[in-house]
């Protein structure tokens, strides 16, 4: 009995090797701010704006230090939303532009955050951030990362307050959601 | 002493010491992947390369780490925390009853796991009068656990004594994390009922809070002689808030208070006829704590002081106590050049125990504060740069026991590529003497009609136990789907504790069989254990793992103890291995199921025994999620560990759970 248990955890070692090891070859870790794009194209999908902002393009603006590079271009390149073409547009103006559907803000705005957040109301922008407590200080979406994992929080009072409709399948991958709104 | 400030957001020196140099080795990934055509619930769960901020700690940690994560709980709906420790390689953990457990690391399993220092948030889970941790007083609400680390091997170095085989670190999350409520209630036929909730949110920009409260009644384990008597319930509540100080200083108050009764049943010893009689009643334990810990981050270095007072009470049918601790330690990591890193700190810690017994049951002095005075320095080199890093330091702790102990170890990783890393330690540590060691007198009668007792007194010369501790490891990365690592461990330890039977004499018309502590045990161990993880896609990963561990006990010449290598080498399996499974199915459905044979304990006359954990969870709504949880379904029920007076065996489990959050 001793020699049985090393010998059948052997054997399973060698076929997870065995069977696992071509496929995972294939596939490399995506890095943080790959995931970090392809969450801002979803949420682009899964976020409705209303009517008054639109209008073509659909614009996806980054304001202030860029932590995407080119990877922004690339996650964007030929899709669409609702019919209408992607422009991916980087601001370092101290005022964010008016016409952005996603606003992703930098974390070098954090000092003039209260600023921005403030010029954007009444607006339809979908604001999002990498910045610790964007949520708790008026920004919609704020990116965590955990356990390897990317994942956010919400702000469905300022969602709603700024007349947009989130999917319920958003907010329920969501880690915290601030607000009583939606669902 | 614990140090446990959280100085560059990591929360414990054994990974944080781990961090500090390790920086990032996992390179980008070169592949052009569509990520757009993931769905939301798989891009959630894809694991990420960092490259900016150090968030594979683990991979580049010189000792033999396992990180239990709030993932693996949730999905294993494991009830409490010494469970949780099965699901990490080389530890042992056997249930003796319904509301007991013996936890072992690298071999030692025993009921107080004394030479396992467990930690939760800061605070030392250890207690110094039998000298161990006391589980079924050890809890929280589990859903707000971040991580717990299990460091297999000796850490007295940084955590200071008693941390001789391994050191269990629980890690609460922050509270920024944990913004919301939930309340989650179910029951079953072991997990009779329990209910949980907490509730936290914002502090006007300036930090967040939460609360918390749990209470659970547990069935009683299956007795085949005696009545059931080990059921149990425990209440407990807490809370946490962590503050945003100017800079970036930070500041973490939180506490809990819990209170319980747990079934006991308990042979006593009288010096009146009759000398021995069983009672079962229920122990009522009850305790509070209160943690401070602030951090402060300055160019390049990281300042912490920790402070926390805890207080216990237990009341057993044998013997109470009630204990007070407060400790306050200071931790200060600097950075010297680019390529070297000092952390050095400071501790101090009082703990004030008033115990009372009966006649045959006495510990001399009745009461005794213990201080313990510590100051330790870790350095550590990066030789060359991604490549090879070295770290050497000691600790240096006065107890009034055994005066100063010396804990050194030292430390060398070495990545011959991003995805692979070879490890090596040698390190000493002790586990200094408890008060049962020097003060208790016990007797125990040996019959309940004639005065026949054996007395068990504590021994002023007794010394610390010397362990000194040599490891070795290798992890790899093949692909970034699949990790394998395996740890091998040979360990010298020196001056065990004994038990000397002495002459036998007659006391008031007693006979007097006595037996008195000393250190005449010594002996090695050597073991491996290794494990596997496998991503086999996005919503199924496999784990498989098998520890090996050959204990060898022997009594130094003079010594008249006959039981202690026994029982000490026959309390730990020789082997164990475990595999689990993890799915997330289409229609947020949940599946885990896990497996472990372990082998058998000559001394405690358990049989090798296999069993089955499962859980299926689905979340119905985004905010309500319901579950099945089945634990030990294997057998009607089993035995983990024998048990005294009487063993129990632990019957399989079924309960099912709601939770809702908001």
């Amino acid at each position: 009995m001793a020699l049985v248990a090393p010998a059948a955890t052997l054997a399973l070692l060698v076929s997870l090797l065995g069977t696992v090891a071509p496929e995972a070859a294939e596939a490399p870790r995506p890095t943080e701010y790959e995931v970090k794009a392809a969450f801002l194209y979803n949420f682009a999908k899964f976020v409705k704006w209303p009517d008054s902002a639109h209008g073509s393009p659909f614009v996806v603006a980054v304001m202030g230090d860029d932590p995407f590079g080119e990877i922004l271009d690339r996650t964007f390149a030929g899709k669409s939303i609702d019919g209408r073409k992607i422009e991916v547009r980087r601001v370092r103006t101290p005022s964010p532009p008016s016409d952005a559907q996603i606003l992703f803000i930098g974390a070098s705005e954090k000092p003039h955050l209260a600023q921005i957040l403030k010029s954007l109301e009444g607006g339809s922008a979908l604001t999002v951030a990498d910045m610790e407590g964007f949520t708790e200080r008026g920004g919609m979406i704020a990116f965590r990362l955990r356990s390897e994992v990317v994942n956010f929080d919400i702000n469905l009072d300022q969602v709603e307050r700024a007349r947009l409709k989130m999917s319920s399948q958003l907010i329920r991958l969501a880690r915290n959601v601030i607000g009583k709104g939606g669902l | 002493m614990t140090v446990a400030g959280r100085p560059f957001g990591f929360v414990g020196p054994g990974l944080t010491l781990g961090l500090v140099l390790g920086g990032s080795v996992l390179g980008a990934g070169e592949d052009q992947r569509d990520l757009t055509a993931m769905s939301l619930e798989e891009l959630a769960q894809t694991k990420v390369t960092t490259v900016s901020k150090t968030e594979e700690p683990r991979f580049q940690t010189p000792a033999a780490i396992h990180v239990v994560t709030a993932d693996d709980i949730e999905r294993t709906g494991i009830t409490s925390i010494p469970e949780a420790l099965r699901l990490s390689p080389g530890v042992h953990v056997a249930r003796i009853y319904s509301d007991q457990w013996a936890v072992g690391i690298r071999g030692f399993t025993s009921r107080l796991a004394r030479s396992q220092l467990a930690i939760m948030d800061g605070r030392t889970l250890y207690n110094p009068l039998f000298a161990g941790t006391y589980w079924e007083a050890q809890d929280t609400l589990l859903e707000d656990v971040e991580r717990i680390e299990i460091v297999r091997g000796p850490g007295g170095t940084l955590w200071g004594a008693n941390a001789v085989n391994g050191i269990v670190n629980i890690v609460t999350k922050d509270t920024a994390d944990t913004h919301g409520g939930f309340v989650s209630a179910g029951g079953g036929n072991e997990e009779q009922a329990f209910v949980r909730a907490r509730y936290g949110g914002a502090i006007a920009g300036q930090g967040s809070y939460r609360v918390y409260g749990k209470y659970f009644r547990r069935d009683s384990a299956f007795h085949a002689k005696t009545d059931a008597y080990d059921d149990w319930h425990m209440t407990q509540g807490g809370f946490r808030t962590d503050w945003k100080l100017q800079g970036d200083d930070r500041l973490t108050v939180q506490g809990d208070a819990y209170s319980g009764r747990v079934g006991e049943r308990a042979a006593l010893s009288f010096y009146e006829r009759p000398f021995l009689r069983t009672v079962e009643q229920d122990a009522p334990l009850s305790g509070g704590n209160v943690t401070a810990r602030w951090a402060h981050l300055m160019n390049g270095s990281a300042f912490s002081v920790n402070t926390y007072y805890d207080r216990t009470n237990r009341e057993e049918p044998s013997f109470r106590e009630s204990r007070d601790t407060f400790e306050m330690d200071v931790q200060h990591q600097l950075g010297l050049g680019e390529r070297q890193r000092l952390v050095w700190g400071l501790g101090y810690r009082v703990s004030d125990g008033r115990g009372r017994g009966s006649e045959t049951l006495t510990f001399n002095p009745p009461d005794r504060t213990d201080h313990i005075f510590s100051v330790f320095v870790h350095d550590e080199v990066l030789l060359v740069k991604d490549r090879l890093r070295l770290s050497a330091g000691t600790k240096l702790e006065r107890n009034q026991y055994t005066g100063f102990e010396v804990q050194p170890s030292a430390r060398v990783i070495w990545s011959p590529g991003p995805r692979q890393a070879v490890w090596a330690a040698a390190s000493r540590a002790v586990r200094t003497p408890s008060r049962v060691e020097r003060d208790l007198a016990l007797s125990v009668a040996l019959s309940p009609t004639l005065p026949l007792f054996a007395r068990i007194v504590g021994n002023d010369d007794v010394t610390s136990e010397k362990t000194w501790a040599y490891e070795a490891g290798y992890r790899i990365q093949p692909a970034s789907r699949l990790s394998l690592e395996a740890a091998a461990f040979h360990d010298r330890y020196g001056d065990l504790t004994s038990l000397e039977q002495d002459r036998p004499f007659v006391e008031s018309g007693r006979q007097v069989f006595p037996y008195r502590f000393a250190n005449l045990l010594r002996g090695h161990s050597s073991g491996v254990e290794v494990t596997s993880l496998a991503h086999l896609t996005n919503r199924w990963w496999i784990g498989a793992e098998y520890s090996y561990l050959s204990l060898h006990l022997e009594t130094e010449a003079g010594s008249t103890d006959k039981t202690s290598v026994a029982s000490s080498a026959g309390s730990s399996p020789r082997h164990m291995a475990r595999a689990r499974s993890s799915w997330s199915l289409p229609g947020d459905v949940d599946v885990n199921v896990a497996f472990r044979w372990i082998d058998e304990l000559p001394a405690q006359k358990v049989p090798a025994y296999s069993e089955l954990d499962g859980r299926v969870g689905w979340r119905v709504v985004p905010r309500l999620e319901l579950a099945v949880v089945g634990q030990n379904l294997l057998h009607a029920h089993h035995a983990e560990f024998g048990g005294s007076p009487d063993p129990a065996e632990i019957e399989r489990s079924v309960y099912a759970e709601a939770r809702w959050r908001w």
